[in-house]
Order: structure tokens, then sequence, then C-alpha cells
């Protein structure tokens, strides 16, 4: 015994006996820790994707006006296993300022979610480590002689995604584009193959703010629908009539008869996506919209104009330049009218031609005298034919339209430049309804300092003049920043016309349309004194025919938009009372100016940061 | 004299220590193997991870990985090279990267990091490392 315990052979052997299983168990133990930390890794990496994943979900969810889907969670469990782990939808939470639903990530783990500017999407990974081996196979002392299985952590990754979305507020101009002011279901109509496209906002008052019953807002009768009034609302006329807009803003306390307006998921879009229906978040009710011009005002030219001029036989002058001379009417009281001739001899010895029709409160009295451009000359007598308004074949044949004049009508047959001012269009005649593009293949155009049409009536007529815009030209209106005065001048304070923004005004008093059928007919309050009917119509393949930069202001009748095309410019507006489209047209970039300005902020889009 | 070499004593320790010394040395190396294998895999994890967040960081639109532009590719490898602390790392092995259409949405990315990882010994040494190229990928919804 005492020679066994004296021999040292075999000791390498007794020691790596004794030393190897504890080797191996720490070795083995080092590897599961570094294996726990790769694993832990991972997990990171797929908690991460899954979050931003889940947030994408979201953001798009809240675009589409669906904030309250959870469909967020179902996405984050799925990049959660395209990225190498499993969990539990309940993984994938939501933390807004108004709440979470988190509850089951706390409970797996006690970490506190961080997230100072709600909301953020949160996931968590876990993995339990006691189903892998090597653990099972993992002890550690446990007191004298004991061992024990070493803890089994449960390893747990969490990511936090700020979502940050882009909220546009929409201001008080920009992102509407049309009101309508009847209280009628059908203000705005679409009927048989319309579809109005519109990256701006629809507003509808109609019984709140304008054209509201008596005694009182919700007094009888009620709408055409049976609804109570206000009754201000948006029909689809037929299964193929469709909107795709940004949204709809009614007085009413809903869009339209039921089953004709928005919401509904086959003929009511954004404008984009186009295929996405218009949200229930993008359809404001019991949201009033008042006229946004209802302060404007318009002074139309006082006195009468000349509408002929004749050089008196015999009385052709003498010592004139020859050549074509411009002729200026004198004697009378207002501006002058103007001609042009050509002199030969010295003598005019031709008829004139009108270029100005002048504005007189007192006529001049015979025999009326004429002055050369050139101041050379004298003698020459004409006689004046006057009226209360340039008719519109006269207006056609002026070589430049001269702003602040009375015309009966403003026919636009040939390619021509509005300088600056404000044109009167004067009950309309039978060359035209009062301003008319109906001529293919010109283009009409006002200065970059923008004009703006009115349409009225002549003095005591009871005609009222109205705007028919069709065919394949080119229109680009310009409306003025500023008020100005009729012959376009700047005007600073006390303004006769109140012209700002405003492309066409029509006259509150012209004849009220006090119904529009389904198939685009209007009822007159006065059907003595004509339509009510404006017409404006895209140009087919011309998409970008419709230039207007400006308000189309129609505050008693009704606009009918046919055919197909955009209408652009940098300042958008259509106030009337009805709006009646059987066509495509694309309206961009609203300006109508308001409070409401199409149901106030809107979410365009959103991003995210990883937050913890 | 073959009794007499048995009984001897002399240099026991050094035979012992001969006959151990390869399994230590084994041992060892295999250990060392499958640190190396861990560390391929944590490297070609976070390569693949970093490269798929760049990817969505600057995916909006006017971004350089609004789409897969030349620019945003580089950009990838070189957040991946960065991650994987290897500045060659994309150079010398494998990263891809693709921005398609999602199962269940308009946009994701998918980045991929591959290391051709080959132990120090023989692969029928071991049955826990053998020569094998290590994969990862990352794929992300972006939008």
């Amino acid at each position: 015994m005492n020679s066994l315990r004296a021999c040292s052979a075999g000791a390498v052997a007794v020691v790596t006996a004794l030393v190897l299983p504890l080797l191996f168990g720490f070795t083995s133990l080092g590897i599961e820790v570094g294996h726990w930390y790769l694993v832990q890794r991972e997990m990171q990496g797929a908690a991460d994707a899954a979050a931003i994943s889940a947030s994408a979900q979201y953001i798009q969810d809240v675009i589409a006006g669906n904030a309250a889907s959870t469909t967020y969670q179902t996405t984050g469990q799925h990049y959660a296993s395209l990225n190498g782990f499993t969990i539990p939808i309940a993984n994938t939470c939501l933390v807004t300022s108004s709440g979470n639903n988190c509850g089951s990530v706390r409970a797996l783990d006690a970490r506190p979610v961080v997230c100072s500017t709600p909301p953020c999407m949160v996931v968590e990974v876990t993995q339990d480590t006691f189903q892998w081996l090597s653990t099972k196979a993992s002890w550690e002392p446990n007191g004298l002689g004991a061992i024990k299985p070493i803890p089994t952590p449960t390893l747990v990754a969490r990511s936090v995604v700020n979502i940050i979305f882009d909220i546009t507020t929409t201001p008080p101009q920009g992102s509407s584009c049309i009101l309508a002011l009847a209280n009628d279901r059908n203000a705005i109509q679409v009927r048989g193959n319309g579809d109005i496209h519109a990256n701006c906002g629809l507003l509808i008052d109609g019984g709140r703010d304008q054209n509201a019953r008596t005694p009182n807002l919700n007094s009888a009768p009620n709408c055409s629908d049976g609804t109570a009034p206000p009754c201000g609302g948006l029909t689809l006329a037929g299964s193929n009539a469709m909107v795709h807009i940004r949204n709809l803003t009614t007085a009413a306390s809903t869009a339209g008869p039921a089953n004709q307006s928005c919401p509904d998921p086959t003929r009511c879009f954004l404008y984009n996506p186009s295929t996405t229906a218009l949200p229930t978040s993008a359809i404001f009710t019991n949201t009033a919209t008042p006229d946004p011009y209802a302060g404007r005002v318009f002074t139309k030219p006082a006195g009468v104009v000349v509408t002929a001029v004749a050089v008196v036989s015999g009385k052709t002058g003498s010592g004139y330049t020859n050549g074509i001379r411009t002729f200026t009417v004198q004697g009378g009281t207002g501006i002058p009218a103007k001609f042009t001739a050509t002199v030969t001899g010295g003598k005019i010895s031709s008829a004139p031609a009108l270029i100005d029709p002048g504005a007189y409160t007192t006529l001049p009295t015979a025999p009326i005298l004429v002055v050369a451009d050139d101041g050379k000359g004298s003698g020459a007598n004409v006689t004046l034919t006057t009226g209360n308004c340039l008719p519109g074949a006269r207006f056609a044949a002026l070589p430049t339209p001269i702003p602040g004049r009375a015309y009966c009508s403003i026919p636009v047959t040939k390619t021509l430049n509005f300088p600056t001012g404000i044109y009167y269009a004067e009950g309309g005649d039978a060359t035209c309804m009062g301003f008319c593009i109906t001529t293919g293949n010109i283009r009409v155009t006002t200065d970059t300092t923008g004009a703006t049409f009115v349409l009225t009536n002549t003095a005591g007529g009871t005609t009222y003049a109205q705007l028919a815009v069709s065919g394949n030209n080119t229109t680009n209106l310009v409306a003025p920043t500023n008020d100005i005065n009729a012959d376009g001048t700047p005007c600073s304070s006390g303004c006769a016309n109140t012209t700002s923004g405003m492309i066409i005004f029509q006259d509150r008093n012209a004849p009220t349309t006090t119904a529009l059928s389904g198939g685009g007919g209007v009822t007159s309050s006065n059907s003595a004194a004509g339509s009510t009917l404006n017409s404006l119509s895209g140009c087919g393949n011309n998409q970008t025919c419709r230039t207007l930069s400006g308000t189309l202001y129609f505050p008693k009748q009704t606009l009918n938009f046919s055919g197909n095309g955009i209408v652009q410019g940098t300042c958008f507006g259509l106030v009337s009372k009805y709006l009646d489209d059987a066509g495509t047209p694309t309206f961009q970039n609203g300006c109508l100016p308001g409070t409401t300005g199409g149901g106030g902020s809107s979410i365009t889009s959103g991003t995210f940061k990883l937050a913890q | 004299m073959f009794r007499n070499l048995l009984r001897c004593t002399r240099a026991t320790a050094a035979v012992e220590a001969a006959i151990f010394a390869p399994v230590f040395l084994l041992f060892t190396l295999g250990i060392g193997d499958l640190g190396m294998s861990l560390f391929a895999r944590m490297q070609i994890n976070a390569a693949a991870q970093a490269g798929a967040i760049y990817g969505v960081v600057n995916s909006a639109t006017g971004s350089v990985c609004a789409s897969l532009t030349t620019a945003c590719l580089n950009g990838i490898k070189a957040v991946m090279n960065d991650a994987s602390g290897d500045a060659s790392f994309c150079t010398n092995f494998m990263c891809t990267a693709s921005f398609a259409a999602c199962d269940d949405g308009p946009k994701c990315i998918t980045v991929t990091a591959s290391y051709p990882y080959s132990p120090l010994l023989p692969d029928a040494v071991y049955s826990w490392t053998q020569s094998t190229t290590v994969t990862f990928t990352a794929k992300i919804r972006v939008s």
C-alpha cells in the first residue's frame, strides 16, 4: 500500500482523468455562452427586420385611413420568421400616444419600452436556450459534492422602431380646388362615364353658409333623398360615374345620396393611389365651407362704347401722313375711341377700323374731330355709332383686346393675348354667350401679370354673360396676383374691383340654376334670361391644354365639364353653384382659400428610425 | 531487456504526455475551429443585417437607395464591410442585394452575405466543424 502511494507512475493519467471533465465542462460552457451571443445577435437582427417591416405595414394602413388595423402584427411575425425566428403574433405591438398593446412583450421582457415620440413599433424575439442539447448537458456546482444544471436563460432581443409620419398640415389655401354651393344632393354631379380626378379636395356647402333654407338650416322640406337639410352633396349618377379625389368636405351630414356617393369602394377613390377607395377619414361631413369670395366686388364700366366709326363724306381731312394711321376721336367725356385708317394723299381714304371702343359718359358732339397718332394733319370728321357694349363680332375684329371696356361678348377666334386688366362681357349676344373660346388650333393667353374676365349684364339687361370653353385650343389664363384697376394698373386700396386670384367672375345677379337634372339639364330661376349653364371641356389628346392659374367663380350657376384633359395652373379653384361633370377632367394645384381646406391635416408619408 | 524497460520509471511523464498531447491538441484545435465557425456566422449575420438596414434607411424617394443603383450597392457593401470588421469582406466574399416586391407589400430589400468557411483540421476529424459556405440572408420590408 505504501509502495502504491509512493509510486509516481501514471501520475499524468490520474491528473488528466481528474482535470479532463472539468476542462470539458468549462470548454462546453464557453462554447455555450459564445453560442448565446451569436444567437442573441441574430435575434436582434430579426427583431429589427420585423419591427421595420411591421412599421411599413402600419404606415401603409394609416395612409389608407385604416389606423386601427392590426395587420402590422402579422407582418412582424412574418418577417421575424423570414429572418430565422418564430415569434407569437402578440410579440409585435404598437405604442401610440393614447396607449399600447404591449402587455405580452412586457411579460416576456421586463425592460421598459423606450418610445419617447410615439408611435413606435415594438418587436420582441425570444429563444429558450434549454432546448439546446449542450445547455441541457451543462452543469454547475451546487454546494458541496452536488451539481445542478446551469441556468438556462431565455434570450430576448427587442427592437423599437420610432415611426415618423410626414404630416402635411393642410393650409388654408392649396388643398381644395372645387367648391359647390348648391343646397342640393347633386351640387356636384358626376354622370355617365364621368370621372373627376382631383389632386385636391372637393368642398360642398349648400345650406349651411349659402343657399340656406329659411327659417333655419334644418327647416322643411327635406332634401331630395329624404335627409334633413343641409343637403349639399356629391351624386354619382350611374354605375360608371366615379371620382378620384384627395378628400371631400360637405356641410351636410352625409356626402350624398345613399348608394350614389362616397364612400363607395367601386366608384369613389383616392387620387393617389388611384385604386385605393377613398377612406372615410378623407370624408368630412357637417363641415361648413363659406364662400371665400362672397365679399368680392366688381364695377362695370360706366357709359357707352363706340361700336362703329364712319368718316363723314367730304370731310376726309388733309395733311395726314400717308399710310395706315391710328386716329383718336376727340371730344366728349370718358375714354376716347380709336380707329385705324389708310391715308392717301394726306386724306383718310379707307373705312375706319375700330381698335378701341372707348368708354364715354358724355359722347362727343358733331362735328367730331380726330387726331392722328403723329399729330399731323387735320380736318377729318367722323360719326360714331354707340351702344352699351361692343358686339362680339366687333370684338373679334379688334387687333388687340382693350381692358376696361364693355364688350357684349368676348369671342376668341384667333390666337390672342389679353393684356393685364379687367375684361367685361355684358349679356352675351348671338356671336357668343359671353366669354367663348371654341375655335380649334388657337392659343389664348393673358399677360403673366394676369387678367380677370367679368361675366355680367348690360345696364338694365336681363341676360348675363356665360363661359364656353371647348375645342382643341390651348388656353392659358392667369389671374392677377393683386387687385387691379380695370385698365390693368395696380390698385392698392378701396378698389372698385377685387381681382386678386380671380380669372372669371360671374355676376351674383345672374339668373340662378334652381335644379340640375340627372342628364345635365338646368332649370333657371329666370328662363327668359337664358341658360344658366356654363361649359368647360378638355381637349382630348392635348392633355395640358387648360392652364388656369386662378379661380373660376359662378356663384349662382352651373359649370359643366366634358371631355378629357388636365386643368392645371399654379393655383386653381372652381366655385360654382352646381358642377355637372360628364367628362374625365384632372384638376391639380387646388388653391381655394378658406378655413376648412379640405378637412385639415392629412398624412402623406411615413418613415422610421430605430429607437431601441 | 524488455522487462527492464517495462520496470523503468524514468521519463514516464514524457511518455504519458506523448500519449495525451495529440488528444489535447486535437481538442484544442477543434475548439478553435468551432470558435472560428461561430465568428464567421456572426460576421455574415452582422454584415447582412447592416446592409439591409442601410437599404431601408436610404430608400426614400430621392435617396441613394430609392432604387438599386451602383451607388446604392456600393453603399450597402461599404456598411457590410464595416459591420463584418473586414474592409475587404465584400471583395473577397459574396455580398448581394436586391429590391423586389414582397409577398405582402410593394417593396422589400434582400441582402445576402456568404462566407466559405474552412476549418483548420480536415473535415474527417470532427463532425462539428466542416468546410461549408456560411450564408445569411436578411429580408426587410421597405414600404
